[in-house]
């Protein structure tokens, strides 16, 4: 496959899983959207070396509800960042061998405000190099400036209240899952829109969006880390941190 | 017993009118459709008269705007309209009184041109289209959907866009609780929810899908999207002749599938050795160069250049400049992402009518 084909075919995929995340958020919850609508505006694909291809996810903001079971939408999400697949493992599926999210929250200082108080900012990564990162993270900081694209998407001409993430502890690198931006939209459809009492009509429409953005999985072989993870077949948090110089050679070749 | 034939119901209180709009369309659509007139009268049980016109059920009921000349005092069009939407009847207009005023599009009603000629060759489209419709949609392969957006894809062979077309209408279900609930009535639930369906999906395919480009897209809406000239409509229609849509209503133009579009231009990109992204319009032209000699446009902000989206209400190309389009607006609907309005036209109407 050309990477002309390969990048004609990501565009496709990712446009029908944006397509799909819109629609479901309507099934959700009708007061709930994501913006932009068109996935024209959301995604930037190019080529990013001779081994891989970039897919560069534009500032999109949610309007979401807390909890599911809240009644109004007051809280806005914002995420930005950017996937890079690899070329050389195929098209099919898609593998992302290198990924970082943005995610800003904002809540609504009270009905019919003006003003929002930034309540969360984080950064998540990918780095198998640097030797005290875990392969998979997140890191707490602030996203204040990430106000100025929920008032482009929104135009409410909103004003930040206070920043509550001002004086987080930013070097703290927590171990997470696999975060790119796509999986970033399936964890805020299942926090903000979903509960226990939730419908039939809402879970089948969040299992679709959920669907359609695993259209891509994890490149491990491109991680000597996760070959270790699953070589033990452990999911325990010191597996994301680096192998010790006598298993491999990671070190070296990072370096 | 043999199906009887689909019926379509002519309103005017012209009877030169009608004569000559049935004598069109019949030369169009020939004898297996029975084509009947009705020249509304005085009579105070219009209502009883009406039930009565619209028994067998038609496939398309067309009505001009005013219908009072024949002693019919206070009768118009709107009336029609209503008593069809509330029975789930697909039903449009004419007028040769009204010009066509500039107002908020409205996806459940259809509007046909005032010169006879070109009204019939609207409606016998749109009546064919309604009846390929629903054929495709009792032989599609699985029965069992969720939504009129999966029944439409699943039933034109392309399950995966069935959240594209979605977004055309999120809440298409919830403004026909009335419909349905006579609808169930009069025929019980199977055939209430296939003559609904029916009625929906070609509301939305004909008046959202097919009109708001995005992921279906005309022959001019293509050159737009090239970038190109509308003069090179022929020429672009021949190269991209495995994208078309050929489905219900496609015939009354040249339509095009958006992502086989973008197949077809990567593999004229491949062949040409260019490299670039499909979803960049200045590609798409330098794509095009190498295969034809395309025109410019007209649009002076570019120099005709530049493209990818069209206007639905100037009707010409627009591109992402700031200083070009618009891409909201409550006027277009949420899936017809290639469809902005000219920024020209969006400030000089949007305060007034809430564009």
């Amino acid at each position: 496959m050309s990477v002309l084909r390969a990048k004609t075919t990501l565009r496709k995929q990712m446009n029908l899983a944006w397509s799909e995340l819109t629609s479901s958020i309507g099934r959700m919850a009708a007061d709930c959207e994501v913006r932009p609508n068109s996935h024209a505006e959301v995604f930037d694909i190019d080529r990013e070396d001779d081994q891989s291809m970039r897919v560069v996810v534009r500032p999109v903001a949610f309007r979401l509800k807390e909890k599911a079971a809240d009644d109004r939408a007051e809280m806005f999400v914002t995420v930005r960042g950017k996937v890079n697949f690899s070329i050389d493992a195929g098209m099919d599926p898609p593998r992302a061998c290198y990924f970082n999210s943005e995610v800003g929250y904002f809540r609504l200082a009270g009905s019919g405000s003006k003003k929002v108080d930034h309540v969360l900012g984080i950064h998540y990564d990918y780095d198998d190099r640097r030797p005290v990162h875990p392969v998979f993270h997140a890191q707490l900081t602030s996203c204040q400036s990430h106000l100025e694209f929920i008032n482009a998407r929104y135009h409410p001409q909103l004003e930040l209240r206070d920043d509550l993430m001002t004086h987080v502890a930013r070097k703290v690198r927590l171990p997470t899952a696999h975060m790119d931006p796509l999986a970033v939209f399936v964890q805020l459809l299942a926090d903000h829109l979903l509960n226990e009492n939730s419908g039939s009509i809402e879970s089948a429409a969040f299992e679709r969006a959920r669907t359609a953005l695993m259209f891509f999985c994890s490149d491990p072989a491109k991680s000597r880390r996760l070959e270790e993870v699953r070589g033990n077949n452990c999911f325990r948090g010191p597996r994301w941190y680096p192998i010790p110089q006598a298993h491999g050679s990671t070190q070296a070749s990072a370096t | 017993m043999t199906n009887p034939k689909p019926r379509l119901l002519l309103i005017d209180d012209d009877a030169g009118q009608l004569t000559r709009l049935s004598d069109e369309i019949r030369a169009k659509l020939g004898d297996d459709v029975t084509i009947d007139l009705w020249r509304p009268e005085f009579n105070a049980a219009i209502r009883d008269e009406l039930k009565k016109q619209l028994e067998p059920r038609p496939t398309l009921v067309v009505t001009d705007h005013d219908l009072t000349e024949n002693g019919a005092s206070g009768l118009f069009g709107g009336t029609i309209i209503s008593w069809c939407r509330a029975h789930a009847i697909p039903v449009g207009d004419y007028s040769r009184k009204l010009s066509e005023d500039l107002e908020e599009p409205d996806m459940f009603e259809f509007r046909f041109d005032s010169e006879a000629s070109k009204a019939a060759e609207q409606i016998a489209h749109l009546f064919l289209g309604f009846r390929e419709l629903e054929d495709l949609l009792a032989h599609r392969q699985d029965p069992e959907v969720e939504s009129w957006s999966q029944s439409l894809a699943i039933a034109l062979g392309r399950e995966e866009m069935s959240s594209s077309f979605s977004l055309y209408s999120m809440r298409a279900g919830a403004s026909h609780s009335s419909a349905i609930e006579r609808l169930e009535q009069e025929y019980g639930t199977a055939e209430a929810r296939r003559l609904l369906e029916i009625y929906v999906i070609g509301h939305l395919l004909h008046n959202g899908i097919l009109r708001y480009a995005g992921p279906i897209m005309s022959d001019r809406v293509l050159c737009s999207y090239l970038a190109i000239a509308d003069s090179n409509a022929d020429a672009a229609a021949q190269i991209f002749q495995e994208a078309r849509y050929d489905g219900p209503f496609g015939g009354q133009g040249r339509f095009f599938w958006q992502d086989s579009v973008d197949d077809v231009l990567t593999g004229l990109a491949e062949a040409a050795e260019l490299d670039g992204d499909p979803a960049d319009d200045e590609f798409r032209r330098a794509v095009m160069e190498r295969h034809l000699s395309p025109g410019t446009h007209g649009c002076n902000r570019c120099g005709g250049i530049r493209g990818g989206f069209r206007c639905p209400y100037t009707d010409r190309t627009t591109c992402d400049r700031p200083d070009c389009s618009v891409a909201s607006s409550s006027w277009i609907p949420q899936g017809a992402y290639l469809t902005r309005v000219e920024k020209d036209y969006y400030e000089r109407w949007a305060p007034l009518l809430g564009l």
